[in-house]
């Protein structure tokens, strides 16, 4: 086991060289000079200068790749094209936001999703099993702005429970951090929860009919027993499932972080894309392809520690 | 009355009928419904099993078979299958359909299934999973429970139990894992193993060993087995007496013996017929016309008599269980008119030779 997770480690390298050449080739794919298409076509001789210097236009590919990376590795992803603030410390300032909504909505994914999925499974056709199905169905379907929309009026503007916007720092508290949260990790998560009780669901369905759940109840063990049992061999597909959705979410504040006001990684992308900030879009995709790729990681390690089969 | 007739007339009863069963099934019946009529793959089955016996039942695929075993443990759980008849298991009665024969899982009826890889948890070490078993029947430490558990994977013939018992299914022979299915399954020390086709999944030799295994277990701690099989070759190696289903009924209990010299129903003709003999390597093998009937589609008299060479008018009628000639029962009107062939020779020939 030890040893296959450190191969799967060493896969990593590769994969990261991969992500920064893509990311880095992002700025390649304009067409035309970049400078210009950055500028705007009515800038100034001096402006399309301190562009291409910045970008370092005149060096060669491999020259261009060479440094941005170098860099990028001491954590260095360059300045705006707007501003002359680091990239890499706007990033630091807006990725606590998301990455809090992403990693609560996550947190009701497990928390409900996964024992609502087990409990379904294991009494499929039950009232809870039923109750369960139509409440995933609705939580897929279910537009996240709007669900957004409707938590504000209803627990923010309505029932002043909670706050309608913003966000606060971890440091502040955790009682504090998880006010504003709630809503928002809701509002991203309810297709993740849905999601989540689906696959659950199916996979106790799928191991509850396997033989050895029969041996175990052959040789009268009780069910707290045979429900550990269960639980180990879904643990692959549900941890797939979370997996995906760790990354699905990641990618998928954008609309809640509108919707609550949040300034977080979603927004930064969308204001640098509209504004062409090359630089910073790069610097973002980066830091999410890193995330993602952990993400991953951490759940085939996991696939290795509880599967001897993949070991 | 001279005392050696007296000892045959004996050992011919105790090994057709034994006196006071280990376990009396009756009436046992699996129904469920199929475009709004019940149909029954297990129908009102009846028989019984002595103290230290080993019986074999056979019968074709899909006769049901093991509906019966998974019904004598309340093991059929499936959605629609509904079960009933009694259990008279050391004079206490149980109700099939209930769910108090669980009290008898895993405590005094064990069972071992077809297929040792999937009956075995894939994530577990076999360790563990023997562990489980041990600790449910007797209150040990876990540490008591492992060297408990070593032990029972030494009695059962693995080699270096040590090693094995920290490994998983999937890095397991399939004999190997079949003998820790046993080694699980005796663990709680049950008076009777059910084997549902333990062997059929096996190679020869591996097979042999299997049933060795079980023979050795029956005689040195007095379980008694009941040996499920379509392959009376696998049956006549291990068991003392017979129970041949068709169709969800018994239609023939008979000695070993008997069964297989003197059959007294077709259909048991019919197999030993269909068995691959010794030296008849190269020759056509016998097959009786026909397949066994889906659930609800069986002749309503005899179930058999559609494929049966002797059917006449008597056969439409519904068929009871008579005496037989051999001391058994059998469910054949015609019997007694019949002279069934059955086959010479050593009947503890190896299976499959
Ligand atoms: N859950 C179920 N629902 C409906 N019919 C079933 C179910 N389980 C088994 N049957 C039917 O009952 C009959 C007997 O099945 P069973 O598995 O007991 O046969 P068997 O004698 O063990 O055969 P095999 O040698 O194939 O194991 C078969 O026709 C089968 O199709
Ligand atoms: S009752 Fe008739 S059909 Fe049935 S087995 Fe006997 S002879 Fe054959
Ligand atoms: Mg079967």
């Amino acid at each position: 086991m030890f040893r296959s997770i450190v191969k799967r480690l060493l896969t990593v390298v590769p994969t990261l060289l991969l992500a920064s050449i893509v990311t880095f080739g992002l700025l390649k794919l304009i067409p035309g000079d970049p400078a210009t298409v950055i500028a705007g076509d009515n800038a100034t001789p001096a402006r399309l200068a301190e562009i291409r210097g910045q970008l370092h236009l005149d060096e060669s590919l491999p020259q261009q790749y060479g440094r941005w990376a170098s860099h990028a590795i001491r954590g260095d992803l360059g300045t705006s094209l707007y501003s002359t603030t680091k990239i890499a410390t706007t990033i630091q300032a807006r990725l606590p936001a998301t990455l809090q909504i992403t990693l609560g909505a996550l947190l009701l994914s497990v928390l409900i999703g996964i024992p609502l999925g087990f409990i379904a499974g294991w009494r499929s056709d039950s009232a809870i099993d039923k109750a369960a199905r139509t409440i995933s169905t609705v939580g897929i379907g279910i537009p996240n702005f709007w669900l957004g929309m409707l938590l504000v009026t209803v627990f923010a503007l309505k029932l002043h429970w909670l706050p309608a916007v913003g966000f606060h720092g971890i440091t502040g508290g955790l009682g504090q951090t998880a006010k504003y949260v709630v809503l928002p990790a809701i509002a991203l998560g309810a297709a993740s929860i849905a999601e989540t009780t689906r696959q659950t669901r199916s996979a106790v369905l799928e191991v509850r009919n396997k033989d050895f759940v029969r041996t175990l109840r052959a040789i009268g063990l009780p069910n707290r027993t045979i429900f550990k049992h269960v639980a180990k061999n879904i643990a692959v597909p549900v941890f797939t499932v979370v997996g995906l959705q760790a990354s699905r979410l990641l990618g998928a504040t954008v609309i809640v972080e509108a919707v609550f006001g949040i300034n977080g990684i979603g927004s930064l992308v969308v204001d640098s894309v509209s504004r062409r900030d090359y630089p910073m879009v790069q610097g973002v995709v980066l830091v999410m392809a890193l995330l993602i790729l952990f993400v991953n990681l951490v759940v085939d390690i996991t696939y290795r520690i509880v599967d001897p089969r993949i070991r | 009355m001279s005392s050696a007739i007296d000892g045959v007339g004996r050992s011919a009863a105790s090994s057709a009928a034994p006196k006071t069963p280990l376990l009396r099934v009756e009436g046992l019946t699996v129904a469920f419904r199929k475009d709004g009529r019940e149909v029954r793959p297990v129908e009102n089955l009846s028989f019984q099993i002595g103290h230290h016996e080993r019986l074999g039942m056979v019968g074709e695929s899909g006769s049901g078979k093991s509906l019966t075993s998974l019904a004598m443990l309340g093991l059929v759980d499936a959605p629609g299958l509904h079960v009933s008849g009694a259990l008279e298991f050391d004079g206490r009665t149980y109700d099939l359909g209930s769910e108090a024969l669980r009290r008898l899982r895993g405590d005094e009826i064990s069972i071992i299934f077809q297929e040792p890889m999937t009956a075995l948890d894939p994530v577990f070490t076999v360790g563990h999973q023997l562990r489980e078993a041990i600790r449910r029947h007797r209150s040990v430490s876990r540490g008591e429970g492992k060297r408990l558990a070593i032990e029972a994977l030494a009695g059962v013939g693995i080699p270096d139990p040590g090693r094995r018992y920290a490994e998983y299914p999937h890095q397991l022979s399939g004999g190997m894992r079949q003998r820790v299915m046993i080694a699980i399954a005796i663990a709680c020390e049950p008076k009777l193993l059910l084997a549902d086709e333990p062997t059929t999944a096996l190679d020869v030799t591996t097979q042999a060993q299997i049933l060795d295994l079980l023979r050795e277990l029956n005689e040195s701690r007095g379980m008694a087995i009941m040996l499920v099989s379509h392959d009376l070759g696998v049956i006549a190696d291990l068991c003392d007496r017979v129970v041949c289903v068709y169709a969800g009924e018994v239609v023939e209990d008979a000695s070993l013996e008997m069964a297989l010299r003197a059959p007294s129903h077709p259909y048991l003709e019919g197999l030993l017929k269909a068995m691959p003999r010794v030296g008849s390597r190269g020759t056509q093998l016998y097959a009786i016309p026909g397949s066994v009937p889906a659930p609800g589609a069986a002749p309503r008299g005899c179930h058999f008599a559609s494929r049966c060479s002797y059917a006449e008018d008597v056969c439409a009628e519904p068929q009871v269980l008579l005496p037989s000639r051999t001391g058994g029962s059998v469910r054949c009107v015609r019997h007694g008119e019949l002279d069934l062939v059955g086959v010479s020779g050593d009947p503890h020939r190896s299976p499959a030779s």
